[in-house]
């Protein structure tokens, strides 16, 4: 993880240089298809086939269409909720595993490998099958005698889709948070503490900024990952829930499908959350600045 | 007696599964440099880090300026702690790390700035301000990390190795420089140093630890001088430590056999009865060496010679095969080589007595 502790010099050859190989790959295998996919959105559709032009026609369409914003809506609100829940805990997790298990800490990092090694489909069903109406959540809490009827919210809900996606993004967001800790020797917390810092403070003022790239990349794959993200929906999420990424994924696939139309979507998705995404940045930086 | 600004009482604390601290008490008096020395592993920084907050001790107490401050967290001490490795804040200035502590305790902007423009001249970087730590040298940060501690005026400044990771040029002028500081400010000050040398450049007084527990406590000259065990006076500074036996006493005046030698020093301090193994600590700068044909002393043979510039320092080897060092002008070594008779003595008063036997 880069670091702001990072040595501004580096020996040997030119660090211009030495990002050829990795750039040409980047451009090869990222940048040419978004080229393709812009070129794309440009286009008009008629059935299957593809009709070169250039026309704002879909972008237009999706800009207006009321069914198009409600759906922009509830993906940032899912996003936005998923980041709230997934970003606090994954800091929390970080933080335990650097200052409080110490060495320890790499078991449990070990634990967190093991689990994202397991695979994303396996997982989404494994919450279907703790959140459903028979599932694991709603008999221990019966079993407890906390409520009498399973609670129906927990599955093919917006909730649903919100828990199933911090469950799957959490882990992923810890790595980055974990790794730039690693970097934090403990006196500089206990510097803050020293000259009068409460805890609250001498994180807010010493740790956060000091994590921030590992906090701008848990922040990133938490929301950018479940803005767009369109399995989840449609396993977990009710009649109500559908994201965005379910629409654009429909024009890319079988009947009623409009290749063009999804390019345009998928870009205005891009620009719609990566405003979102550096705006919540520049917040939390701001609101650190001790 | 006037309450000691630091009192530590019977103060123990055990890791899992050692003792890091055993039993340590000590008075530390208002305005004094005190420093904690010993080898690594020893305690030191456990027991500086229990005075600052960091650790709680397992039992015992301390007191700052007569109040009970065990058990307070860090914050809410009169104490500030200088790192080991500076410990600045990366992403502040040299003006806001000073001023951290300061805007804490809510100080308004005109003040703080005097504040912190009077902690730059004191650590003389007033032109360095607006800088960041990564851009300071290695003794500039431990400057900016001294003058952050001290801008909350504590009542006892800690501080944990502040020079060990400079070189050695730049430490002995820090010491002084410190050591200056101190006196203007006439504050209190903790040092933890496993370096001899700067333990006496800078203290008025020193505890030796070893083991967990102070070994000793002196001025710089006492211990030096008056070492009470083996362990200190051969952690301080070199010296020859001469094995043997009580084999008598003669008017007040113990009678001690060095393999075949005997000699005679003034039994003051501890009873040594006869048949105690014992060891003599002797100062290779207090070591004389006779030429004179049957002259007094320990006879020896000349074994090593080693110049050192500013003296030279001559090994002689007593019948017992035992090596004793002598410190020796340049001059008075002309015309000695490996192998040339002498005798060895020393003026009794510069020996000491002391305790254990191993080396
Ligand atoms: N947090 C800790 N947990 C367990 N053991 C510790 C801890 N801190 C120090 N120790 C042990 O206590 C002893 C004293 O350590 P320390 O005070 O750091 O020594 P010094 O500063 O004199 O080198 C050492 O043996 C060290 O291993
Ligand atoms: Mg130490």
């Amino acid at each position: 993880m880069a670091s702001s502790l990072a040595k501004p010099f580096r020996r040997g050859t030119s660090p211009r240089v030495a990002l050829l190989p990795a750039g040409g790959f980047y451009a090869l295998v990222f940048a040419l298809p978004v080229v393709a996919l812009l070129v794309l959105s440009f286009w008009t559709a008629n059935g299957f086939k593809l009709i070169p032009g250039f026309t704002l026609d879909n972008y237009v369409k999706i800009l207006t269409s009321p069914l198009y914003r409600a759906l922009m809506l509830r993906t940032i609100g899912v996003a936005f909720a998923t980041t709230a829940i997934v970003v606090p805990v994954a800091f929390a997790l970080a933080y335990c595993m650097r200052f409080v298990f110490e060495r320890r800490g790499q078991m449990i990092l070990q634990i967190i490998l093991l689990s994202l090694f397991s695979g994303y489909l396996v997982r989404i069903y494994a919450w279907r099958t703790i959140l459903g109406k028979q599932g694991l959540l709603n008999s221990t809490l019966q079993w407890l005698g906390l409520i009498d009827q399973p609670l129906e919210f927990l599955i093919y809900s917006n909730t649903a889709v919100v828990i199933t996606l911090s469950g799957l993004l959490l882990p992923l967001a810890v790595l980055p948070l974990y790794s730039a800790m690693l970097n934090v020797p403990r006196d500089f917390l206990e510097a803050a503490r020293d000259l009068g810092a409460g805890k609250a403070y001498c994180l807010r003022t010493v740790l956060v900024p000091m994590v921030m790239p590992g906090l701008r990349t848990a922040f990133a794959f938490a929301f950018l990952l479940s803005a767009g993200d369109f399995v989840t929906p449609s396993l977990v999420g009710g009649t109500q829930s559908l994201l965005i990424g379910n629409v654009i994924a429909d024009q890319f696939r079988g009947i009623g499908s409009n290749w063009p139309l999804g390019a345009a979507m998928a870009f205005v998705v891009v620009a719609v959350m990566l405003c979102s995404f550096l705006a919540v940045v520049a917040l939390i930086g701001r609101a650190t600045r001790w | 007696m006037t309450t000691p600004e630091v009192e530590i009482t019977a103060l123990h604390k055990r890791f899992s599964t050692q003792t890091a601290l055993d039993r340590v008490d000590l008075d530390i008096a208002a305005g004094e440099f005190v420093s904690l020395l010993g080898p690594s592993g020893c305690g030191k920084s456990t027991l500086l880090r229990i005075i600052a907050g960091f650790e709680q001790p397992t039992s015992g107490t301390v007191r700052i300026h007569g109040e009970d401050v065990t058990g307070r967290p860090p914050d809410k001490r009169p104490t500030n702690l200088v790192f080991q490795r500076g410990a600045l804040f990366p992403h502040m200035s040299v003006r806001e790390n000073i001023g951290y502590g300061l805007k804490l305790r809510r100080w308004d902007q005109s003040r703080m700035r005097a504040r912190i423009d009077e902690m730059l001249a004191l650590v003389r970087l007033d032109s360095m301000g607006e800088r960041l730590p990564s851009q300071l040298s290695g003794g500039q940060a431990q400057r900016v990390a001294l003058a952050r501690a001290l801008a909350c005026d504590p009542r006892v400044l800690l501080l944990d190795e502040p020079l060990s990771a400079l070189d050695l040029k730049l430490r002995e002028q820090m010491q002084l420089e410190l050591r200056a500081i101190q006196r203007r400010l006439s504050a209190t000050f903790i040092f933890v140093t496993h370096d001899q040398t700067e333990a006496l450049v800078m203290s008025d007084r020193i505890a030796i630890m070893n083991g967990g527990r102070i070994v000793q406590q002196g001025t710089p000259r006492e211990i030096y001088r008056r070492p009470n065990s083996v362990f200190v006076s051969d952690f301080i500074g070199a010296t020859n430590l001469l094995s043997g036996e009580v084999v008598g006493m003669e008017g007040g005046r113990l009678i001690l056999a060095i393999g075949e030698a005997r000699i005679t020093v003034p039994a003051d301090r501890a009873s040594y009865g006869t048949g105690r193994r014992f060891a003599l600590s002797v100062r290779p700068e207090t070591v004389r060496l006779d030429r004179a044909p049957g002259a007094a002393g320990l006879a020896a043979t000349v074994a090593e010679i080693v110049y050192l510039g500013s003296s030279v320092r001559v090994g002689a080897r007593l019948g017992g095969g035992q090596l004793i060092w002598a410190d020796l002008r340049d001059e008075e070594t002309e015309g000695l080589d490996i192998g040339t008779l002498v005798a060895l003595s020393w003026n009794e008063a510069a020996a000491a007595l002391v305790e254990g036997n191993e080396r």
